[in-house]
């Protein structure tokens, strides 16, 4: 089944909050924790969107994004930068290499949800921005 | 390098052999009133010694001569074999 | 009875014979056709100068008097000819490199070009060679007088008679030596040579050889076998004779004396010096006449004894023994073979002269005349054409002339005192005291010029107190009572009994004591002496003349003298033709004559090439006024050499600075480079920091959000979600801490105390400690060695810190099974070592290096820490460095990671005082 987030994230706390909150807004995810396990999952099946951690083992989530370009079937996947280190450089990095979105840690959750809306093109659930209506599709 | 320090100590050993051989003490042995056909001992000895420094410098002028070639060779002030007549 | 004018005929035909020999000799030699000229056997020959009329006459005189004595004034010479390689080759070498053209001329050259010792060394040597001169002029007058009166005139010789002879004998004495004087001058200075050398003379004097070699023979064959009967029943006769051949005293102190004289004559003998090494054409010509000279001596001695033996049994009782060789063949009636002897005789008395009376004027006007000449004139040869050049010659032919009559007036002075040989020795005694100059040049590189110099006056004056004036006493009644009583009555100075020493054979005595003298002062004063510049160089090129490849040196480092100056000066000296080939010969550059400055080298060679014209001394200063203006002396060479030297300091002082300067630049460089490498460090640091810190606040963050929005969820997940954020600010707090307490350790805690800390006690607090952690991850703690009572010198809780923060990743990174650590603490080599080993997943080899750095947890590692700050292992480093220790990551052998701990075990004094004993 192909799901609709694939989460790219090593810190097991972090990984779990994702989890949370994408499922909790009714997209199907799947997790794997390094960079080599990403490309493995993609080349398997490609997901609708891919949120990606930058500090990852094996290979940096740059690496991942890199080669995830270069690949005909994901050139066009959009992809999702999660980083902590929070500069001006890294954003710059994640444009050039063809990111889609780029979010800073620490961050709202809601910012996460509205950017993988947006991604999947799904109309804003009940309009504005408010995390907690956006988190609460079934309320 | 060996053979010619070894033929240089030969050829030191002829004027210093032949010092040794015509002055006191040795030179005395011969000099008693013995004759050897007809000639004094002591006449005999002294023109002998003589004559066999005059045959080992004889002999030694070939390796010499070879060595003082290639020290000559070596020395590039002493090619002058004939110098050049004055005009 | 042989006719006056057939004996006179003779002798002119003879001379001019050899004139027109040596002149067609010179023809040969400057159409260079003259091999022969330039063969060995030429040269042997020549150096049979040696025999003189002394040989010829007064050997035989010798024999009658005092038996086998006169064989040592050959055995002397054989010996240094057969010794050729070791002596004579280096003479002759450095006689060719440095030009030399005089004995004078190699004492003076090779201590530092001094005229003074040229001067001393050419008076020392006209003085000595008078009596020699003398004695040819005696033995040539007294032949004359003998074959033309018949042979049986007594000598009146035989006895001293105080005054005068006849006025026969001394103006025969004086015809003779105005002769002599003509004749030499018109052999030997019919023009300067480049290099001194006079083929014809000395194709006239190898003539000459033979004749009284031939002559000597044939009288000597001519005595033994036709008048003693061959040569045993000649030596039979030798005891009627009275001549003792075995006396006891023959080989004493005279007999090693002569020996020592003649081998020191051979060499220091002006006309022998001129010969040997000056008219050397070849170095390897010295190879033949090693043997062949001492051969010709054997053949000139071996009739020696025998002609004296049949003369004095033979003739009337009064005959002189000196002219046995003329008197035998009178008195038998054959008259042509003593016709030959008297011109055998002729021929050694005018060769002796010829040779040494050129050798002399050479001395003469290189030495003493062109230098005052030089002195006197500011530009040497201002008349025009061969100006110098006609000085150099009018100096030589009068210097010849004065040779001559100085030995006239010595032979008028001394006439009557006896006997050849006595004469000839005192020559001899003489010349020999240039011997030890001579060697300390060629060996002694400290010798001196100053020390030359004393020990040549030193021997100078005793050889003429107790050799040559002596040798008066048989004409001046002063000098008679000199020798009895002493000047002015002092006995110790008595010329033959010095310092008392009496008792002494006279020619022993005054070789004795002059060579002493002059040996200890050249030593004496050559200790107490350094050699100026020039001195010193060459010193060197005459002691090593072996080992240097060429003797050419650039004593002329600029100058203004063009080609053409030189040239000029150079046909002054020479004369126009000579100098010009010279020039050619010299090479390149002098062809054109340009006006452009010669090279050094050019001058250099120059120097030498006038030097072996006029001496190395005279050429120096001749060169030196020409190219003066900018004349460079050799101290000022060595001075602006020094000031080269000064130069190339300073330069090399500015190189030196300059590679401070660019080693400075360098280190700044570097500190730079290393400071924008710390900047960056911190940068990173920094960096992490906000990674490591945003991690955890990302979680919390992002569960507080879930926790606030969410009110519906389950009272477990709740749970979760709030142990999550409680972790994670645990794990906040914990990483600031560290991260400050690192700052601390390296910035240097100011409350930092070692102190004496027994490891057992810590590492049992520490296992105490991460009990917890241990039992949450399942990890047994196993311990190997127990160090008991060990003490260390350290902090105790940080040490327990090191301890805690190496069990806890081993629990933390625990994936075994059965996870286990190992705890090893033992003592070794005066350390306490303490291992940690693990069966975890252990350290990836790509981190092995890095795995001390800071945030440096295993970043390759999927199962990475997720708790840790990644600051533990270096905060434990740190500690440990802190206290002397170390701690190091071991090559792990199997599954597992093993760390060391390493630290210095306190030294007893240091424990507690209840721990010591």
């Amino acid at each position: 089944m192909k799901p609709d987030v694939l989460i790219v994230e090593d810190e097991p706390s972090i990984l779990s909050s994702l989890e949370f909150i994408l499922r909790h807004a009714g997209w199907t995810t799947r997790s794997v924790t390094d960079g080599e396990a990403a490309l493995r999952a993609i080349s398997m099946v490609v997901p609708r969107v891919v949120i990606l951690d930058v500090m990852l083992p094996k290979q940096s989530g740059f690496d991942v994004l890199k080669k995830l370009r270069l690949d005909r079937n994901t050139r066009e996947l959009p992809i999702l930068i999660l980083t902590a280190k929070g500069q001006q450089q890294d954003k710059r990095t994640a444009q050039g290499l063809g990111a889609t979105g780029f979010i800073t840690k620490p961050y709202a959750n809601s910012e996460v949800v509205d950017a993988v809306r947006r991604l999947l093109g799904e109309a804003p659930v009940r309009g504005g921005a408010n995390g907690k209506s956006e988190e609460d599709p079934e309320r | 390098m060996r053979g010619r320090r070894k033929l240089e100590f030969v050829a030191f050993l002829v004027p210093v052999g032949g010092i040794i051989l015509i002055l006191p003490p040795l030179v005395l042995i011969a000099n008693v009133s013995t004759w050897i056909f007809g000639v004094p001992a002591i006449i005999v000895y002294l023109f002998a010694v003589w004559l066999a420094l005059i045959t080992v410098a004889f002999a030694l002028q070939f390796p010499l001569g070879r060595l003082q070639e290639t020290d000559m060779e070596a020395d590039p002030s002493q090619p002058e074999t004939a110098p050049a007549p004055p005009k | 009875m042989i006719s006056g004018s057939l004996v006179i005929a003779t002798s002119v035909l003879y001379v001019i014979l050899l004139f027109a020999l040596a002149y067609w000799s010179d023809l040969m030699a400057r159409r260079g056709q003259g091999n022969l000229l330039h063969s060995p056997l030429v040269f042997t020959l020549a150096i049979s100068v040696y025999c003189t009329s002394w040989t010829f006459y007064g050997a035989v005189g010798s024999a009658a008097r005092n038996g086998l004595e006169f064989l040592a004034v050959y055995l002397g010479p054989t010996l240094v000819f057969t010794g050729w390689w070791f002596g004579l080759r280096k003479l002759v070498r450095i006689g060719h490199n440095q030009r030399i053209t005089s004995v004078a001329d190699l004492i003076s050259s090779r201590f530092g070009k001094s005229g003074r010792l040229a001067v001393l060394v050419t008076l020392m040597a006209v003085v000595g060679i008078t009596p020699y001169i003398a004695l040819q002029l005696k033995a040539i007058a007294t032949s004359l007088r003998v074959i033309l009166s018949g042979g049986f005139e007594p000598s009146s010789h035989v006895q001293a008679t105080p005054l005068p002879q006849s006025l026969d004998d001394v103006g025969l004495a004086f015809a003779i030596a105005a002769a002599m004087a003509l004749f030499s001058i018109m052999f030997g200075t019919r023009n300067v040579n480049a290099n001194e050398q006079h083929h014809g003379v000395v194709a006239a004097i190898a003539f000459e050889a033979i004749v009284k070699f031939v002559a000597l023979i044939a009288v000597g064959l001519f005595v033994v076998f036709s008048i003693g009967g061959g040569f045993a029943a000649t030596f039979a006769r030798a005891e009627d004779a009275g001549i003792m051949l075995n006396a006891q005293n023959a080989f004493g102190p005279r007999w090693l004396t002569i020996t020592i004289l003649s081998a020191a004559a051979i060499v220091c003998l002006p006309r022998q010096f001129q010969i040997t090494v000056v008219e050397n054409a070849d170095e390897r010509h010295l190879r033949t006449a090693s043997w062949a000279f001492p051969l010709y001596l054997f053949g000139m001695s071996v009739f020696t004894l025998p002609i004296a033996i049949i003369g004095r049994s033979v003739l009337p009782a009064g005959a002189d023994p000196d002219m046995f060789v003329l008197t035998l063949p009178l008195a038998f009636d054959q008259q042509g073979l003593a016709l030959f002897a008297f011109i055998g005789g002729f021929s050694s008395a005018t060769s002796m002269i010829i040779i040494a009376s050129i050798a002399l004027s050479i001395m003469i006007s290189n030495h003493i005349v062109v230098p005052i000449a030089l002195r006197s004139t500011k530009v040497p040869g201002q008349e025009a054409g061969s100006g110098m050049s006609r000085l150099v010659l009018t100096s030589r032919r009068i210097s010849i002339a004065v040779v001559l009559l100085l030995g006239f007036v010595y032979f008028w002075l001394t006439a009557g005192s006896g006997a050849l040989a006595p004469i000839g020795l005192i020559s001899f005694a003489g010349v020999a005291q240039f011997l030890p100059a001579i060697i300390a040049a060629l060996y002694w590189r400290d010798a001196t010029a100053k020390g030359a110099l004393a020990g040549l006056i030193a021997g100078f004056i005793i050889w003429g107190w107790s050799s040559f004036l002596p040798s008066f006493a048989t004409s001046s009644e002063q000098i008679a009572s000199l020798l009895q009583t002493g000047p002015w009555g002092i006995g110790i100075l008595r010329p033959q009994a010095l310092l008392g020493l009496s008792g002494l054979d006279p020619l022993v005595h005054a070789v004795f004591w002059s060579l002493l003298g002059n040996v200890i002062a050249l030593i004496g004063v050559s200790l107490f002496t350094e050699n100026d510049a020039m001195g010193r160089l060459q010193s060197h090129l005459f002691v090593d003349v072996f080992k240097q490849s060429t003797g050419g040196h650039a004593r002329y480092v600029d100058s203004s003298a063009t080609l053409d100056d030189l040239l000029y000066m150079t046909e002054r000296v020479l004369g126009a033709e000579a100098a010009r080939s010279l020039f050619a010969k010299l090479g390149p550059g002098a062809k054109g004559l340009e006006t452009a400055p010669p090279t050094p080298e050019f001058i250099s060679r120059l120097e030498k090439e006038l030097a072996g014209s006029i001496g190395a001394a005279s050429a120096h200063v001749v060169l030196g006024q020409v190219v003066s203006g900018e004349s460079i002396t050799f101290e000022e060479v060595l001075q602006m050499a020094d000031e080269t030297q000064k130069i190339l300091e300073y330069s090399q002082r500015l190189e030196h600075t300059t590679e401070e300067l660019q080693s400075t630049t360098v280190k700044l460089r570097e500190a730079n480079q290393q400071l924008r490498e710390l900047d960056q460090q911190k940068d990173e640091f920094l960096s992490q920091v906000s990674h490591e810190v945003r991690t955890p606040m990302t979680a919390i963050r992002s569960f507080s959000e879930i926790l606030l929005n969410h009110d519906d969820l389950e009272a477990g997940q709740r749970q979760r979600f709030l142990n999550t954020i409680h972790d994670e600010s645990m794990r906040l707090t914990i990483l600031l801490d560290e991260i400050l307490d690192l700052s601390a350790l390296e910035r240097g805690e100011t409350l930092w105390r070692n102190e004496p800390v027994e490891v057992g006690t810590a590492l049992r607090r520490a296992i105490d400690v991460c009990t917890p952690l241990t039992n949450q991850h399942n990890l047994e703690v196993r311990q190997k060695n127990r160090a008991e009572n060990i003490w260390v010198v350290a902090n105790g809780d940080r040490l327990c810190q090191v301890f805690i923060n190496l069990i806890s990743n081993a629990a933390k990174y625990s994936d075994a099974k059965r996870p286990f650590i190992e705890i090893d603490s033992r003592v070794k080599g005066g350390e306490l070592l303490v291992d940690f080993a693990d069966n975890g997943p252990g350290i990836a080899p790509g981190d092995r290096d890095i795995i001390f750095d800071k945030f440096s947890r295993g970043k390759h590692d999927p199962e990475s820490s997720h708790s840790g700050s990644g600051l533990g292992l270096a905060i434990s480093l740190e500690i440990l460095v802190k206290m002397g220790g170390s701690l190091k990551l071991l090559p792990s052998s199997g599954r597992g990671a093993r760390f060391q701990v390493r630290l210095p075990l306190a030294s007893a004094d240091a424990l507690p005082p209840f721990e010591r004993a």
